[in-house]
């Protein structure tokens, strides 16, 4: 167990020195150190994931020399942003202003991580394995890297097309990782991974609201992921989309947080498309993630003012993404079997699948279900539109210490970010129009899953919009008869 | 009227707590331990039945797979699809507990893995014109080889 510990420990140590490598600021405090922290884990897992698949995995060398690679990266780097920020490293962020409702909030996000935790212990105590999916798709891979030996290609054999050999591996990297340095294969491994997944982007979620909205919005926010038992139970599942709604949430935070700083904007550019390239080396809907908010973005900087220094934005973004993409691009062409939603596909029945109304109808109607399912959702799906009435849309943010007060750039951002929700919803619609399987029994196994993929970036777009309710209520009325986020 | 908004959203704000808490809630309800087991709780009983196999298998390779046929029922009051739902999951939890040896549905295979759920059907399923008991573990599970032609 002290193994395993030390090397996720390692993982997020590597996780925080690039974060401080590339946006080096002052020591940070409140939503920052939340937000750190959280992305922290999510960045070191994937980075810890990728280095030891091309280490250890594909060129074999020794795992125990890539751990004090690991370390002692992790230890420069974070050494190295402090440096980069020296000066800044003791300033004291501005006061926030705390009211009642701001400390009941904090209590009841820390009550429901509390519980939450508690879940997904028991969840993971009796179904260490986790459910169908874990053992037959995500752990089965891992399996196959950790026992394959120089062999480990084998579990990407065409013959087990039905566990989805086309998928990507990080996360059965991480997981074969964590017992290589354990020495073992132990359960412990995937439920510790999924926890501080699952954790990671709660923490994520509340700290990005934080720093853009203030504490109350932001404790509101993570207590509503929190407070969606879809999310925890399925955190403990050990599948895949808890890690790649995480990456998705971090990209999306970040490129928010960029927004509002004043310096380091590169830096943070660069970690947002880092971690969007690990969602596409989590899952293929990753993939169209990736395109969906490159065109976003593309869109976005066309309408600004001032293009060249959107530009350089993008090209930041674009590097930090390409290493994943290169690594992506490379699994996918000299390793993997296409994908089946893909392969022995034809032009005539993909028009005749796009012509026939009859699909859009259960496609629609399979949506509309999945967000009435209270067990999963609870209510919030129909809740949290009401709230917004109630509440009117944000109009001015900078609540926050350090940060600017909301522009006519962060307003734009909040629209791209709507817009490219959007379009991954609709993108997922036409996944389902063309699928070559069974459209009901696709439907009835996947939704529920896609849409979790995409809830807790749903919730900081929402908690981003929707007025802060310890706001003084002039700036959202006003904007309220709007309804939408303006942008430009 | 900005009074009023604050009172509006501070209900709303407590409201909306409120349901998210009673969320997580049911999280406790549905995991706690008193929860029924479910299938998915047994795959470490269930795999560990391959362990003695392992060691009789090549380290990597391709081995085929036999089993019940769909129509049979792994339990008396199973409907016919509820059966084939259970029969590709044991085909796929005997995969997880062998990897890296690969299993495919194919007894034409020069080694074979057979799996009932009920020891004593072993002759009777595991039975093919050209395969040979290897060694009948005991457990519902044997290993057969194709005879040389």
């Amino acid at each position: 167990m002290t193994r395993l510990i030390l090397s996720l420990a390692s993982a997020m140590a590597l996780g925080l020195g690039c974060w401080m490598w590339l946006q080096p600021g002052p020591r940070p405090r409140g939503a920052d150190l939340l937000l750190t922290a959280s992305v922290s884990v999510a960045l070191g897992l994937g980075l810890a994931s990728t280095t030891f698949f091309l280490w250890a995995i594909v060129l074999r060398w020794s795992p125990g020399l890539l751990l004090g690679i690991e370390v002692t990266l992790a230890v420069l780097l974070v050494l190295g942003g402090v440096w980069a920020a020296r000066g800044r490293w003791t300033d004291r962020p501005r006061e926030e202003r705390r009211s009642f409702l701001d400390g009941l909030l904090t209590l009841g996000f820390l009550l429901a991580v509390g519980l939450a935790a508690y879940g997904f212990l028991c969840r993971s105590v009796r179904e260490p394995h986790g459910l169908w999916d874990a053992w037959a798709i995500w752990n089965l891979r891992a399996r196959f890297l950790f026992r394959g030996g120089e062999y480990w290609r084998d579990g990407l054999s065409p013959l087990l097309s039905w566990s989805h050999p086309d998928y990507p591996l990080l996360v059965p990297g991480v997981v074969a990782r964590g017992w290589t340095f354990a020495g073992g294969e132990t359960t412990a491994v995937p439920i510790a991974v999924d926890f501080l997944f699952t954790f990671a982007t709660a923490g994520i979620l509340a700290a990005a609201v934080w720093g853009l909205r203030g504490r109350t919005q932001g404790m509101l926010a993570g207590l509503t992921l929190l407070g969606t038992p879809f999310f925890v139970a399925h955190g403990a599942a050990q599948y895949a989309e808890i890690p790649i709604a995480c990456y998705l949430l971090a990209s999306l935070a970040l490129l928010h947080r960029a927004d509002q700083a004043s310096q380091g904007v590169g830096g943070t550019y660069a970690l947002a498309g880092l971690l969007v390239g690990m969602a596409a080396w989590t899952k293929n809907e990753g993939l169209l993630f990736l395109a969906v908010l490159l065109v976003a973005h593309v869109v976005s900087v066309l309408r600004r003012a001032d293009r060249s220094r959107e530009w350089g934005r993008l090209v930041a973004f674009g590097a930090g993404m390409l290493p994943m993409l290169l690594l992506v691009t490379a699994f996918k062409v000299f390793l993997a079997p296409p994908t089946d939603l893909v392969a022995g596909q034809s032009l005539e029945t993909v028009i005749a699948r796009l012509a026939d109304p009859s699909r859009y109808l259960q496609v629609a109607t399979a949506f509309a279900k999945e967000l009435l399912d209270r067990g999963k959702w609870n209510i919030l799906p129909v809740v949290l539109p009401f709230y917004g009435l109630l509440l009117g849309v944000q109009a001015r943010g900078g609540t926050a210490p350090g940060r600017e007060p909301d522009g006519a750039g962060s307003r734009q951002r909040l629209a791209t970010t709507w817009g490219a929700l959007a379009l991954m919803a609709a993108g997922l619609f036409v996944v389902f129009l063309l699928t070559p399987r069974d459209l009901a029994w696709h439907l009835r196994t996947t939704v529920d899953r896609v849409f979790l993929e995409l809830w807790p970036s749903m919730l900081l777009a929402t908690f981003l919009t929707i007025a802060p309710p310890d706001s003084d209520g002039t700036a959202s009325e006003s904007e309220a008869k709007i309804r939408i986020p303006r942008a430009g | 009227m900005a009074a009023d908004h604050v009172t509006r959203a501070r209900y709303g704000a407590g409201l909306l707590a409120l349901i998210a808490l009673f969320g997580v809630s049911r999280v406790i309800c549905r995991t706690g331990p008193e929860a029924p087991p479910t299938l998915d709780a047994q795959v470490q009983s269930y795999t560990d039945r391959y362990a003695a196999l392992r060691g009789l298998l090549p380290p990597r390779g391709t081995v085929g797979y036999l089993s019940e046929g769909p129509g049979a029922p792994a339990s008396e009051n199973q409907a016919p699809d509820e059966t084939e739902a259970y029969q590709a999951r044991w085909f796929m939890l005997s995969q997880y507990a062998l990897a890296p040896v690969i299993v495919v549905r194919d007894p034409s295979r020069s080694l074979v893995i057979c799996n009932v759920q009920n020891p004593t059907r072993v002759p009777q399923v595991c039975q093919r014109p050209g395969l040979v008991l290897v060694r009948d573990l005991g457990n519902g599970i044997a290993l057969l080889r194709r005879a040389q032609e």
